[in-house]
């Protein structure tokens, strides 16, 4: 009978222990390490990033927002397309005049990929949404049993 | 549970959901087997911030190659495509869309719904090319107009041929400035626009507005997570008898009795279903008389954001945040007529919308005054999507492939279906009137491109097991009956003859209401 009611105890109480424990998430916890780009390539990455989508008027920048770090992590999953786009275009000289022309429909430019990618990674940052300017809220579908 | 029923209707969308409303309105118990589960949108769905994805948005690297629509928060709504794989030639990509749960894609559909005109059921007689659809406008009208108050369909009616008036809540809200003069513009070469027109009410779907009414009547058995894998026909009748299925989650394989089979799985899940269903006296196919059957696959070109411009007077810095917002419609206007000298058959429509940020890409600036740019221009925006006319050919075509099967041991499906000349001369055509039209409106146009998206990606995929007047050139006659098996009947969108430019749905919604009704008066006078 105890045996019984300590078991309806622990399943009634998840709610409860939520309420007294106050978790906190593990991108703020620790610190990412990198681990698809060398560190030459990550440097690169980060003066770009910064020249790109800097903070202007209190908003965060691609820094402020960890966009490097965080495409560093998306590569480090994505196809060999993808990775291969990176590699190629940081290993050359990215022409940001470029990105003062107009963008073509089906453009295969580096500079405009690594543009709209740290907007992204910047604009859906927890960071730029503590100031209301990210990609905010959606309805998340859960995956089927 | 019976294990025969008067009707076994596979899937639960627009025309499975419809079959279904009918039929058992009529008193005839209907099975149906949806191949997904039955969800909860409730218990399904939370909210969540962007930044708490894994991905930030970006959506699982490589998961959905064929699914431009699947964003990182709706992933697991999409069909797995490493589950259910299709193949396609190496370089014609295929863009297969795919939603299995009770409701169909309905869950998810834009809800545009215009009535296609004479202009597609007698598509030949104007331009002679393809086939007349064995029905005509008139015949389908009043169909229409019952089904468009269930799905309270809001629009503007205009009184134009090409886009017959419907039974609609009357869409009155005005267009704002940006919107008013680039309808002026458009007036002035003898374009019409129009309101889009749209279902209206929560989720709009087979799943709210068709399946409980069918299962109010006491006569509906749905069953989820059943996958058709092949329909029983029996040689001795010549009539199909009952459907076998796998359990979803177990593989394990069911029968179910049938005394009549209506087929509403999707366009090509339907083809996929009766070439599975091949047999001694049907080789080619169940039914497949005619040579026809996985043929005449066709859908409707997009050209997304064919123009993307900004308004001017909505920048912020000029105070401009009313100038902009809502969308539109423009009535098909090439080849109406047919002394038209045009590049190419058929017509396009667009819907466009003004309002809403400028996508940063098309931002030609860096830096701090890229930064500044996109806060000016947070409501700006005016872009246009063309939608056009494919030609349905004998050569696009859906087939089964020779090794390929899904995680439940059915053979894939093999997709061949590819754009020509006459697309592409129209998605050109389209390009140039919508930068026109832009620059008379005084926009200022930022990209303008004529790159379709590849076949299916419209999710309007078309055909394959078209209707038709003569048996030898089609596979179903008017009432979407096999023309070689009685009892055997498809009533999704593989049944189309032509498509137009307008979403399907309306048109599938309408003729599944037709040909169950049809059906059903066969089943109670005993003809069937």
């Amino acid at each position: 009978m105890k045996r019984r009611f300590a078991l309806r105890t622990l399943l009634a109480s998840p709610a409860l222990w939520a309420q007294e424990l106050t978790p906190v998430a593990t991108d703020l916890a620790g610190e990412p390490r990198l681990r698809f780009f060398s560190r030459i390539e990550f440097t690169k990455l980060e003066e770009l990033a910064k020249t790109i989508v800097p903070a202007v008027n209190g908003q965060p920048g691609a820094m402020e927002a960890g966009a490097p770090m965080f495409l560093d992590f998306l590569l480090s999953r994505s196809l060999s397309g993808d990775r291969r786009a990176y590699r190629s275009g940081l290993a050359g000289t990215v022409d940001l005049s470029e990105l003062e022309r107009p963008w073509k429909y089906g453009s295969k430019s580096f500079a405009h990929r690594l543009k709209e990618d740290l907007i992204r990674a910047t604009f859906n940052s927890r960071e730029a949404n503590a100031n209301r300017r990210g990609g905010g809220v959606g309805q998340y579908w859960k995956a089927f049993d | 549970m019976p294990k025969t029923f008067s009707a076994v209707i596979v899937g639960s969308g627009a025309s499975g959901g419809m079959a279904a409303w009918v039929l058992t309105r009529a008193g005839i118990d209907c099975c149906v087997l949806e191949a997904g589960p039955l969800v909860d949108f409730e218990r399904q769905r939370e909210l969540r911030p962007v930044y708490e994805l894994p991905f930030r948005g970006f959506g699982t690297p490589g998961r959905f190659p064929h699914v431009t629509q699947a964003s990182e928060f709706d992933e697991n709504l999409w069909l797995d495509e490493k589950q259910n794989p299709y193949s396609h030639p190496a370089n014609d990509p295929y863009f297969w869309v795919r939603i299995r749960m009770a409701g169909g894609k309905m869950n998810r559909w834009g809800r545009a719904s215009w009535r296609l005109s004479d202009l597609e059921f007698k598509a030949r007689d104007h331009d002679g090319f393809g086939e007349n659809w064995p029905v005509e406008y008139a015949t389908l009208a009043p169909y229409y107009s019952r089904v468009e108050p269930m799905f309270k369909v809001q629009g503007r009616n205009e009184g134009l041929p090409q886009l017959p008036d419907g039974v609609l809540l009357e869409d009155g809200s005005p267009d704002s400035p940006a919107n008013a003069r680039f309808i002026a513009a458009a007036a002035k070469r003898g374009i019409r626009i129009t309101k889009p027109r749209r279902a209206t009410g929560t989720l709009a779907s087979s799943l709210n507005l068709l399946l409980p009414d069918a299962a109010a009547t006491g006569k509906l058995t749905l069953v989820p997570n059943a996958i058709a894998r092949e329909i029983a026909f029996d040689a001795k009748t010549g009539r199909v008898n009952g459907i076998h299925y796998l359990d979803r989650r177990s593989k394990r394989d069911f029968f179910i009795g049938a005394k009549a089979v209506v087929l509403g799985a999707s366009t090509l899940e339907t083809v996929r279903l009766l070439l599975n269903s091949a047999s001694p006296r049907w080789p080619q196919g169940l039914g497949n008389a005619s040579g026809t059957l996985g043929r005449y696959l066709f859908d409707q070109i997009y050209v997304k954001n064919v123009v993307q411009a900004l308004v001017p007077e909505a920048r912020a810095s000029r105070q401009g945040r009313s100038q902009t917002g809502g969308a539109g419609y423009i009535c098909r206007f090439r080849n109406v007529e047919k002394s038209e000298k045009l590049p190419f058959l058929r017509g396009y429509t667009y819907d466009f919308g003004s309002g809403g940020a400028v996508n940063p890409r098309y931002i030609p600036k860096y830096g701090e005054p890229l930064m500044r740019e996109i806060a000016d221009l947070g409501s700006a925006s005016f872009s246009l999507t063309t939608m056009g006319e494919v030609l349905p050919r004998y050569e696009n075509r859906a087939s089964i492939h020779p090794t390929l099967k899904d995680d439940w041991g059915i053979p894939a499906l093999h997709i061949e279906h590819r754009y020509t000349a006459n697309e592409r001369a129209m998605a050109k055509d389209s390009m140039e009137v919508a930068s026109e039209l832009c620059r008379d409106a005084g926009f200022e146009i930022l990209e303008a491109h004529s790159q379709m998206v590849p076949p299916g990606e419209s999710i309007h995929e078309l055909g394959g097991c078209r209707m038709g007047a003569d048996r030898k050139t089609s596979m179903l006659d008017q009432w979407q009956q096999s023309h070689e098996i009685p009892n055997l009947f498809a009533m999704d969108g593989s049944t189309f003859v032509t498509g137009g430019a307008q979403n399907p749905t309306l048109t599938i919604l309408a003729l599944a209401m037709r040909s169950s009704e049809r059906l059903a008066e066969r089943m109670k006078s005993g003809e069937l």
